[in-house]
């Protein structure tokens, strides 16, 4: 049997379609009906070349088709049972896929990094089969969603993770006309700013044209026969339309230079209004949208962030914004301008002298070549620059607040050369830009200039043998409208990008407006305003990437009032476990019961009101001291902020600083002790007086006076409340009524500290005996 | 040897003398340190400085990670246990090399890159310009959606427009 290679579709991610050759090659040997559960592509051949060969999942076999193999591919099978084991050996950039059947090496398939995710997917399909085999149960899919990368379907391309559809293969159009229709509110702004602008075009248009009338019929006797006599008014609309039929009219000089002062005056006026309107007018556009954004932001559940880096996210509200200004305020205006004067002055050049007009013309195309080429140019260099930029100012990041180790170890020198190194590296890429855009300008004026040479050759001569056609005030009125495409060959040349950056931004835009926060209160949920406490997991369940769990089949009731300890080694699930209480995220599987009541089912905004949060490093905000402890709660005043301070052993020390409770705290809040950082966020929990408490290593790096402070505020922090009290320092959990202890997603013990301690291979007696050794050792 | 470092005592490297290391029926790497010791399986082979100094400090570990063995060389380990130990870290290893650059696509964030490389032609989706970095040696490495690395080991030794494309993207 041979089947031919397939030829992969273009841009499509290898690996993530199962060609039709191997599917039928599979259901050849396994009949029609096998549909197959799982594939994977192994993309590197033995030889470490590039390579395919599928792994193929169905009906209990692991069909292998090896296409590296000259004499076309075999489907190598394994029936997925238990004497076979499959393993997944990782490696640097390459992993191996191995078959083990009756403890000899079966199949072995190398694969990179790119096909790793389907691999483990494959392997945990497979692995499941097996299981179910040897307990005589058929095997089920995992549930729970498959978060992978997502490719486009019509351009094959990864789509990039802000974005939910291909920002390439998305309407432009539809995505401008949606921005637009966030200036309708300011339509009367629109509508002025817009026809303003048209009116400065416009405007612009007249004053060659009046001058060719006023060389023509005014400074000069006409050379045609005599025009019938018209009116002023007649004359000057026959200046705009109709060239024949006017005479030698020198009365008409003064007039023309007043109308030419009111157009001047005119365009400044329109000019103010098209600036000042639509400047102001994209302002609130973009405030709009800004602030819509941000507050759709702070409905989004978490899963949401953590998809996507802060950085982003911050960007998208400040800098995609601040693009989508500058383009409503200036760059659809200066493209309609543009495109306004290139036509216009066509239409008037051409009924003059449709040859001449052709012409000039001509630079009007190159130039737009160039200033495309040069804007492409000038965003190449622009980013070498900024990276090389960057380069550089890491070394003074590093360099400057590292002063002290640097001369500790007389570096000096060093980073000096590192720094010079850099620099000149920076200023050897800025030559190159300094080089392009200096070459640019004079070519665009030789371009410009080319043209005025253009009519000047043209039509000298005619005016010298005195054409009929060509008059002195015709070539005066060309030269003035050649230097009016300057403008417009620089705009229409960026046009494409223009577009293409502001249809981005907008949709980047739009994309967090979109979102639907996946965590909500269900139309129905009820509204509890005091709860008392009890917490109740049944069979919880849960992955943040849908793959890994790391919560298993958690099950435990807390009565109200009482306080869990939650220990066990690092990355056992006990963070996840109280964001899951907070309902920061949904439980996959399970449920998790407040007072006997679905949290689904609760409304979200009590839910939260009444749990509180001491975490582990206590985010304050900028602000002062007393504005951090009345967070959550604006209304408090001033004594009961003194009451919670007091409770939480931190009134003391505020009263030290010399701005008291109105110290500034926050971003750079290093005024500020991590042990004072704790009490201040333990105060604001006390006034927020919540029923149920979660408190994260609540007292973990401090030293030891402080810590005693900090369980002393803890312990009147608890008095009453269902607490959750996560802490690496066993000590500390003495007091808990009960312990759980977690360990990969399971709870492993669960009883009282003398009663785990009590279990001698127990993994708390283990954790605690450890940790006693090591105080031991430092105690000395 | 600069004076400063005299009097840390140099790591001590394990003799290669003895060393064993082949491949059971499952195919897993096992390793004896002496003709006495016992065998002990699976392990796994690591580079210390798998940028810098390949070839040296090559470190045999068990399966939780503990290291057992550290050899400063390969020279002087038995000949088949050194073709098995090269072959076994070529084969975890998967760092294909840029030989040229045919096109960027970047007009959107995320790249598309058509290279050429000593394993293959292959399009790389690239996620943005932070994961094109240049090494202080010059060596550049891009990195790939799935986080595959890609490496040019000689900027200078690409033609002039694979260069200008590397060049022009360095994160």
């Amino acid at each position: 049997m041979s089947v031919a290679v397939d030829n992969q579709i273009e841009h499509i991610e290898p690996g993530s379609v199962l060609p039709e050759t191997i599917r039928l090659l599979f259901e050849d040997r396994l009949g029609e009906q096998t549909e197959p559960t799982a594939f994977a592509l192994a993309d590197v051949a033995p030889s470490g070349q590039f390579g395919q060969a599928w792994v193929v999942l169905g009906d209990g076999q692991l069909a292998v088709a090896d296409l590296n193999r000259a004499d076309g591919p075999e489907l190598r099978l394994t029936p997925l049972e238990s004497n076979v084991e499959l393993e997944i050996l990782e490696g640097v950039g390459s992993s191996r896929f191995r078959v083990v059947r009756d403890g000899k090496l079966t199949e072995e398939l190398r694969f990179s990094q790119r096909q790793a995710k389907r691999f483990s997917q494959l392997l945990r399909r497979g692995q499941t089969h097996i299981r179910g085999q040897e307990q005589g149960e058929q095997a089920e899919s995992p549930a729970g969603p498959e978060q992978e990368e997502k490719f486009c379907d019509k351009c094959g391309r990864l789509i990039p993770d802000w974005a939910e559809a291909c920002p390439r293969c998305l309407q432009k159009r539809r995505i401008l006309w949606r921005l637009l229709s966030f200036a309708w509110p300011y339509k009367r702004w629109l509508i002025v700013g817009m026809g303003s602008a048209l009116a400065v075009t416009l405007l612009q248009l007249v004053p060659p044209k009046l001058t060719q009338f006023l060389i023509d019929y005014v400074l000069q006797e006409p050379k045609d026969g005599a025009p019938p006599d018209r009116g002023l008014l007649w004359t000057l609309i026959g200046v705009l339309g109709d060239k024949q039929g006017s005479a030698h009219r020198p009365d008409l000089l003064w007039p023309l230079i007043a109308g030419l002062a009111c157009i001047v005056i005119l365009r400044v006026g329109f000019q103010y209004l098209r600036l000042n309107r639509l400047a102001k007018l994209s302002e609130l556009m973009t405030h709009d949208l800004r602030t819509a954004a941000f507050a759709h932001l702070q409905k989004l559940s978490l899963t949401f962030f953590n998809k996507k880096p802060t950085g982003h996210l911050i960007s998208r509200i400040t800098h995609d914004t601040d693009r989508l200004w500058d383009f409503v305020a200036f760059g659809i205006v200066e493209l309609v301008m543009s495109s306004v004067v290139v036509l216009g002055i066509a239409v008037i050049l051409f009924r003059e002298e449709p040859i001449l007009a052709a012409l000039t013309m001509v630079p009007i195309p190159i130039g737009m070549v160039l200033t495309y080429f040069h804007t492409v140019a000038i965003r190449r260099f622009f980013h070498r620059l900024w990276t090389k930029w960057s380069r550089m100012t890491s070394v003074l990041s590093d360099a400057i607040p590292g002063v002290r180790v640097v001369k500790a170890f007389r570096q000096e020198d060093r980073e000096v050369a590192r720094f010079t190194g850099r620099s000149e590296a920076f200023v050897g890429d800025a030559m190159d830009l300094h080089a392009e855009w200096t070459t640019y300008w004079p070519k665009v004026m030789f371009l410009l200039n080319l043209g005025t040479l253009i009519i000047w050759a043209y039509a000298g001569p005619k005016i010298i043998k005195g054409s009929d056609h060509l008059t002195l005030g015709t070539f005066v009125m060309f030269l003035g409208y050649v230097w009016m495409f300057y403008g417009p060959i620089e705009q229409l040349g960026m046009m494409n990008r223009m577009f293409q950056r502001a249809a981005t931004s907008a949709q980047r835009v739009f994309e967090v407006l979109d979102t639907q926060p996946t965590i909500y209160s269900k139309s129905s949920a009820v509204a509890k305003h005091r709860i008392a406490g009890s917490v109740t997991f049944e069979d919880v369940c849960f992955s943040y990437d849908g793959v890994k769990r790391v919560l298993e089949d958690v099950s435990f009731h807390v009565d109200a009032g009482q306080m869990i300890g939650l220990a066990g080694p690092s990355g056992g699930g006990k963070t996840t476990m109280v964001n899951l209480i907070c309902r920061f995220y949904d439980v996959i599987e399970g449920r998790i019961l407040i007072d006997g009541t679905d949290v689904r089912d609760l409304d979200l905004y009590e839910l939260r009101s009444q749990i509180g949060v001491v975490l582990q490093e206590p985010y304050l905000f900028r602000g002062t001291i007393a504005e951090n402890i009345a967070y959550g709660n604006e209304r408090a005043d001033m004594a009961t902020i003194i009451t919670a301070s007091k409770a939480a052993n931190a009134h003391d020390f505020i009263v030290g600083f010399p701005d008291g409770y109105d110290t500034i705290v926050g971003e750079r809040g290093q005024t500020l002790s991590g042990g004072e950082r704790q009490r201040i966020s333990i105060a604001r929990a006390i006034l927020n007086n919540p029923r149920i408490l979660i408190l994260d290593e609540a007292t973990s790096s401090v030293d030891s006076k402080t810590e005693m402070k900090i369980q002393e505020a803890i312990d009147r922090l608890v008095e009453g409340r269902t607490t959750f009290a996560i802490a690496h320092r066993l000590s500390t959990l003495r007091k808990a009524d009960r312990l759980i202890i977690l360990d990969k997603g399971r709870i492993v013990e669960q009883g009282t500290h003398e009663e785990l301690l009590g279990k001698e291979d127990g993994l708390y007696a283990k954790l605690h005996t450890t940790q006693a050794e090591l105080q031991s050792m430092f105690a000395v | 040897m600069s004076d400063e470092t005299e009097n840390l005592d140099s790591t001590r490297c394990d003799e290669p003398a003895g060393l064993r290391l082949w491949r059971d029926e499952r195919g897993q790497l096992v390793l004896r340190r002496n003709p006495h010791d016992e065998p002990i399986a699976p392990v796994r082979l690591a580079r210390c400085f798998p940028w810098s100094l390949r070839d040296r400090y090559i470190s045999i570990r068990d399966k939780d990670g503990q290291e057992l063995v550290l050899l400063e060389s390969l020279d002087g380990v038995e000949p088949e246990t050194r073709a098995l130990i090269e072959q076994e870290l070529d084969q975890q290893e998967f760092i294909p090399r840029i030989t040229a650059v045919d096109n960027v696509d970047d007009d959107y964030e995320v790249m598309a890159w058509k290279v050429r490389t000593d394993r293959g032609p292959i399009e790389l989706q690239v996620k943005s310009n932070d994961d094109i970095r240049q090494l202080d040696d010059g060596r550049v490495i891009i990195k790939d959606h799935a986080g595959g690395k890609f490496e040019v080991r000689d900027l200078a030794r690409l033609d002039a427009r694979s260069r200008r494309l590397v060049e022009d993207h360095l994160g």
